[in-house]
């Protein structure tokens, strides 16, 4: 995937990669959020059958 | 943000605020060791990291907060937008919680529950105390022509600095007289920086070690009274140093800074510095205790009895962070048998 929107650096101030794009920043975030939704309902698994298998 | 080669200093903010963010959950976690739902945990430090704190920082830690510009509040080190709203949050949830086995006996006394290595906490505490340095250090800005404080009032790294070393003096000393216990002598140092925190700006060194000092006297005491009147198990007191320490700077700036003048809003008063503490206990207690009693009755704060007995290591983590202890010293002992090595 080619992402980058510059061919060169020379007179590059600001440049996107997918930040003047909403609905991909969306995207992430809801991407981000459901990791950290994911690893916290993980522990919630994982603790409970460690305090089962004792 | 970038990528944006003209911008070299949200990232910076950025990076830096998701520290404090991030304190005010270590805060929270020596408090609630060895009976607490990992999982629990982690809800309740997004919670206040990501949400309740933020608050605190806007109403009070900004130019245009409205507890600086309504009431004058002066806290250019946090004290109360961080280590007050961090060690109330933490005693809401500590009362839901409940202490830890064997903790209280049945006649109300209290057991001393000794941590598992007492120089590792020291240099841990020690590591906090560096810490603080680059934290309050974090707090100011360099325009190029001068450093600012949050509230753009002129200050200078000189005093930033050398208030922070005067108040992990004075706090380990005041800590130090009133317990002769190495931990709260350490701990005293954090007490002290907490207690000058607010006016770092401000302070003649002199006075900021006396005010820190002060402060490390008192917190041990009010420690002891949580846990023996109160019968609140903060395994490692961090409600009196964060939450208690914060009011008693924020106070302390009320009375010793009071007059001078913020941007925008009134001078600096007792009055105003104590109702702003007020705020910030509030703005911590209310969402960590409502909070740990969702998660209370929903069965996600506390461990099984069974675990908490054996040990959360034990029963959670898939590894022995010491393997070599399960070797019975008999054979450890004799020189003729194989090294690991071997």
């Amino acid at each position: 995937m080619n992402s980058a929107p510059i061919t060169s650096w020379e007179g590059a101030e600001a440049y996107f990669t997918f930040a003047d794009k909403p609905a991909l920043l969306v995207a992430l975030t809801l991407v981000g959020v459901g990791v950290c939704i994911w690893t916290i309902a993980s522990m919630a698994i994982h603790e409970n059958k460690a305090y089962k298998d004792m | 943000m970038g990528p944006n080669l003209t911008d070299n200093a949200s990232g910076i903010f950025y990076a830096a605020f998701t520290l404090f963010a991030a304190t005010t959950a270590s805060i929270m976690s020596g408090s609630v060791i060895e009976r607490i739902r990992i999982s629990g945990f982690t809800i309740l430090a997004l919670f206040l990291g990501a949400v309740v704190w933020v608050f605190g920082a806007s109403w009070g830690w900004h130019p245009d907060g409205w507890l600086t510009t309504e009431w004058g509040l002066h806290d250019v080190g946090a004290a109360g937008a961080v280590h007050t709203i961090a060690g109330f949050f933490t005693l809401g949830v500590l009362i839901n919680l409940g202490p830890r086995i064997g903790r209280f006996n049945a006649d109300g006394t209290v057991n001393n529950i000794n941590g598992h290595n007492m120089p590792m906490s020291l240099i841990g505490l020690m590591l906090i105390v560096m810490g603080f340095f680059g934290f309050l250090g974090g707090c100011i800005i360099y325009t190029g022509d001068t450093w600012m404080t949050i509230y753009n009032t002129p200050a200078t790294l000189s005093a930033f600095a050398f208030n922070t070393l005067m108040g992990v003096a004075g706090g380990m000393i005041g800590a130090y007289l009133v317990t002769r216990d190495p931990f709260w002598m350490m701990s005293g140092a954090l007490i002290g920086v907490i207690s000058s925190a607010p006016a770092l700006d401000l302070y003649y060194p002199g006075l900021a070690f006396l005010v820190s000092f002060g402060g490390g006297c008192v917190m041990p005491k009010l420690n002891d009274i949580l846990v023996e009147k109160f019968k609140i198990d903060d395994a490692v007191g961090a409600v009196a140093v964060h939450g208690f320490g914060g009011v008693w700077g924020l106070v302390m700036a009320g009375i010793f800074a009071s007059g001078y003048q913020n941007v925008a809003g009134p001078e600096i008063s007792f009055v105003g510095q104590l109702s702003s503490a007020v705020v910030f206990m509030i703005l911590g207690f209310a969402p960590g205790y409502v909070l740990s009693l969702v998660l209370k009755l929903v069965g996600l704060l506390r461990v099984s009895e069974q675990a908490e007995v054996a040990g959360l290591d034990k029963a959670e983590v898939p590894v022995s962070a010491y393997p070599e202890s399960t070797v019975p010293a008999a054979f450890a002992n004799d020189p003729t048998s194989p090294t690991p090595a071997e």
